[in-house]
Formats: structure tokens, C-alpha cells, sequence
């Protein structure tokens, strides 16, 4: 009668505990299903970090081509314009046309302060601004 | 951090280094053409204005000599400073204690199955206590594992999209430091060259006309149409020449550098 009794005591300490178990299958499961959560918001976050940083660079990668553009057609311009001013300049200092003379050179310093740099630097001083407030006045 | 993550971000701290060490190249060629600009302004406006005004001396006509101000100074600078590091990414506090309860538990369930083996062996019955566990100790050690492993691929996803992060801002700067030395090379030095190219055709002009009055200095007559009109070029020239030195070549700050003051300084005091 000894013996029974010891031996279902000890079935009844090497019993599983399956609702134990199921719930420890069931936490792993739903650990891994936190983790594809985390993983996958991570994913996103790169993939929108790559994707803002494409386009940033696009955007600046334009702005230098319009620089570019912008800088040749404008010196390519002053470049003739300087070269038309001393031909002038030379008949009139040649024919000692005083008034002409005077005219030339006030353009060509007109032409020496007129700088191509700083419609830009206002556009961008402009766009920080806008940048800056929250509202647009018109 | 892993030894790939770590590599990408010394090739990307690299690629950045050397775009700031080319942008400096190129502020350092701005500056050199800004200076080599200022220093033939200077010297052409001193032998001009010398020339001239000892001419005038001679003549004693210093009166019709408008005298102008030389107040507007030209800068040169540059306002890139924007600098990028990378965050660390160290395990959050869940994450350490996941860490640690798991290799507790870990431990706890290699601890029960040595008692048990050494039980076994010595045909004696240790028991303890499997409240906590589900029985399959099996089962419990994986799940620990689990739990481990979790937590550091959280930190690891966290520090991918770090270094994700640094390399974009990276990829970023460097187009930023692209576009400026574009504002530079194709904006400032050719603007720069284009007021050293008009002061160089102004000066062999404005010397021939300096010589022809020299020439007739000694018998000027200011009734003489043609002596006049050798005074009045002259004049003109050298006024376009001197005004050059009034002209920005960046105009945002409007700060002065001291060496500007002087030549300043030295143009004013030759006019009047």
C-alpha cells in the first residue's frame, strides 16, 4: 500500500504542467510576434530615413544644376556686355566724346557691382525665413 | 556595435573628411583669388592715383577732384560649420532586465537538471521545486534563450537604423558641401576674375591717358579743349578704377577685415 502511495506521489511531482507550458509556448510566441513588431517599425524607419535622404539630395542636386546654369548664362551675359563697354569705351576716348565717356564707365561699374551671387543669397535668406515662421504674409 | 557597422560608419566619418578637406581647398583658392584681387586693386590705385594726382599738383587743379568714400567693404567667408555624429545605442532598461531574468532562469533550470542527473546517480530522490516552470525543462531553456537573443536583436535593430541614420545625414552633408563648392567655383571666383579682367583693361587705358597728360602738363591750358578732355578721361578712369574698391563680393555679413580698413584707409587718404 506504501509503495503505491510513494509511487503516485511521484507521478504527481513529474507531472507536466501543460497549462504551464502552453503558457510559456504562448509568451515565446508572442514575444517573437513584440519583436517582428519592433523589427518591422525599424524597417519602415530606415526605409523613410533612405527615402528623405533620396529626396533631399535630389532637391540639392538640382539646386547645383540651376546654380550652374544660373552662373554661366549670367557671367557668359556680363562677359559680352564688358567687352561691348570697352569697344565703346575706345571710340569714345578715341573721338574724345566726354559725355559717352562718362556713360560707359558709370555702366561698366553698374555692371562691376552688379553681382550674381546676391539675388541667390537673398532667395535663400528669403526661403529661411519663410522656413522659420509659421505664417505667410502677403 | 558589429565589426560591418563599425566599418561604415569609418568609410562614411572617411567620405566626409575628405569632401570637407576639398571644400576647404576650395575656400582656400577663393580667398587666395579674393586676396590677389585686392593686392592688384591696391597696386594699380596707388601708381594711378600717385601719378595722377602729381600731375594735378603741377596743374594746381586739385578742386575738380570729386573726392569719394571708400566705405563699402568686400567680404570673403564661408558659414559651413554643420558638423554630424553618430548616437550610441545602448540597451534599454527593459532590455538589460530581459537580459537578465532569462539567464536566471536559464541558469535555475541547468542547476535543477544537475540535481536531478546527480540524483538519479545516486539512486536518492532530490526534488525541487518546478513551480515556476512548466515542467519541460527543455521547453524552459529555450524559452530563456528566446528571451535573450530577443533582447539583443532589439539593440540590434536599433543600432542598424542608426548607422542607417549617420550614413544618410553623411550622404547628405557631403551633397551640401557639393553645392557650395559650386557656389564658389562657378559664383564667386568667376566674379571675382571678372572685376581683376575689367580693373586690367581699365588700367593700360586709364595709363596711356596718364601718360598723354603728363606729356602736356608743363603748358595745361584749361581753356584748351582737347587739354581738358586728357584731364576729364583720366579723372573718369581712375574714379572707375577706385570705385572697383567699393564693390562687395559677399555681401552678407558686412564685416570688415582688417586688412581691407587699411587699403580703405590708404585710398581714402590718396583722394583728398
Amino acid at each position: 500500500m506504501e509503495e503505491k502511495k510513494d509511487k503516485t506521489e511521484n507521478k504527481e511531482k513529474n507531472y507536466f504542467d501543460y497549462n504551464n507550458a502552453f503558457n510559456k509556448i504562448s509568451d515565446a510566441v508572442n514575444s517573437y510576434y513584440h519583436y517582428q513588431e519592433i523589427r518591422e517599425g525599424h524597417i519602415t524607419e530606415r526605409i523613410r530615413i533612405k527615402e528623405n535622404g533620396e529626396t533631399i539630395r535630389k532637391n540639392l542636386d538640382n539646386q547645383k544644376e540651376l546654380f550652374k546654369d544660373y552662373f554661366n548664362k549670367e557671367y557668359s551675359l556680363k562677359k559680352e556686355a564688358i567687352d561691348k563697354y570697352f569697344i565703346l569705351l575706345d571710340k569714345c576716348m578715341a573721338e574724345n566724346n566726354l559725355e559717352a565717356l562718362q556713360g560707359i564707365l558709370m555702366n561698366l561699374g553698374d555692371l562691376m557691382k552688379n553681382n550674381p551671387i546676391t539675388p541667390i543669397l537673398n532667395i535663400q535668406q528669403q526661403a529661411k525665413k519663410l522656413l522659420e515662421s509659421d505664417s505667410i504674409d502677403f | 556595435m558589429n565589426k560591418e557597422r563599425t566599418l561604415r560608419i569609418e568609410k562614411s566619418k572617411i567620405d566626409l573628411s575628405l569632401n570637407k578637406a576639398f571644400y576647404d581647398s576650395w575656400v582656400n583658392q577663393m580667398s587666395l583669388e579674393a586676396k590677389e584681387l585686392g593686392k592688384l586693386r591696391k597696386e594699380i590705385i596707388i601708381k594711378v592715383i600717385n601719378d595722377f594726382k602729381s600731375c594735378l599738383k603741377k596743374i594746381d587743379s586739385k578742386k575738380n577732384i570729386n573726392v569719394k568714400s571708400f566705405d563699402i567693404p568686400y567680404e570673403v567667408s564661408s558659414n559651413f560649420t554643420t558638423d554630424i555624429e553618430i548616437k550610441d545605442i545602448s540597451m534599454s532598461f527593459d532590455q538589460k532586465m530581459k537580459i537578465v531574468n532569462h539567464t536566471l532562469d536559464a541558469l535555475n533550470i541547468g542547476i535543477q537538471k544537475t540535481i536531478e542527473i546527480l540524483g538519479k546517480k545516486q539512486f536518492s530522490n532530490f526534488q525541487t521545486n518546478n513551480s515556476t516552470k512548466s515542467g519541460i525543462w527543455w521547453l524552459d531553456l529555450i524559452q530563456s534563450a528566446f528571451g535573450i537573443a530577443q533582447a539583443y536583436a532589439e539593440k540590434d535593430q536599433a543600432e542598424e537604423t542608426e548607422v542607417v541614420r549617420f550614413e544618410t545625414d553623411v550622404k547628405n552633408l557631403i551633397q551640401k558641401i557639393n553645392n557650395e563648392i559650386t557656389l564658389i567655383e562657378y559664383g564667386i571666383i568667376p566674379h571675382i576674375n571678372q572685376l581683376k579682367d575689367i580693373i586690367m583693361q581699365l588700367t593700360p587705358r586709364c595709363l596711356k591717358s596718364l601718360e598723354e597728360l603728363i606729356l602736356i602738363t608743363d603748358e595745361f591750358d584749361i581753356e584748351n579743349y582737347a587739354h581738358q578732355a586728357i584731364l576729364v578721361k583720366v579723372r573718369n578712369l581712375a574714379l572707375a578704377i577706385c570705385d572697383s574698391s567699393r564693390i562687395e563680393i559677399l555681401d552678407s555679413q558686412h564685416n570688415i577685415s582688417s586688412n581691407d580698413k587699411m587699403y580703405i584707409v590708404k585710398c581714402k587718404k590718396l583722394f583728398i
